[in-house]
């Protein structure tokens, strides 16, 4: 996990952030992005934006050697979107199992470093419980203690 | 070193901007993702489930 991050800028609801991704691929523009699912829940996404067709892709793997500054990146969002929206849930999900066991992986490392400021549960097969290290959850969901 | 991650994390600075505003205004952008999760979820009462998940 790293203390390296790239500098963000949002929208006025502090809803979506792009930050620019620098490596041997190049300047790619990231976006995270909160999604209303209805009543306090938020949607985590997020993924590059493909220059050629104008288009947003949440699955790429942009492959630019800098994956642990971009999650650190988008964990940094975190603390923001709790700062603008108390009370809320963020469910954040993988595009692909590859990316899910990355999420996780990091997850675990990020838990230990917020459980004291956050509440971390897992989502598998229509069960909901408490965040346990090596679980293989479809689903994280994460508040903020109040 | 875990404090200063843990520091690093909550201290990025971030800049509102009124083109990223206009820009996204009203828009979903990971649709298709959106749809899904969606999906996945509708008919289901979170609020309960995590309820019951934090008695436990």
């Amino acid at each position: 996990m790293s203390k390296d991050k790239y500098s963000l800028e949002t929208d006025q609801n502090n809803l979506i952030f792009e930050f620019f991704s620098e490596g041997p691929k190049g300047r790619i523009l990231k976006i995270v992005e909160y999604q209303p699912l209805g009543g306090r829940f938020y949607n985590l996404a997020f993924g590059d934006s493909i220059e050629s067709t104008k288009d947003f892709d949440d699955f790429v793997r942009t492959n630019n050697e800098d994956t642990e500054k971009v999650l650190s990146t988008v964990a940094s969002t975190l603390y923001i979107f709790f700062q603008h929206h108390e009370g809320t849930i963020v469910i954040a999900e993988g595009s692909t199992q590859a990316r899910t066991r990355l999420y996780r992986r990091y997850l675990t490392m990020f838990l230990e470093l917020i459980e004291t400021e956050f509440t971390l549960l897992g989502e598998l097969d229509g069960k909901t419980e408490r965040f346990r290290k090596g679980v293989d959850y479809t689903f994280c969901l994460i508040s903020k203690k109040e | 070193m875990k404090q200063q991650i843990k520091d690093s994390l909550k201290t990025n600075q971030v800049k509102v901007s009124a083109e990223i505003t206009k820009k996204y205004s009203g828009k979903i952008i990971f649709k298709e993702k959106f749809d899904r999760v969606s999906a996945y979820f509708k008919d289901r009462d979170l609020e309960k489930e995590i309820e019951k998940a934090l008695r436990n």
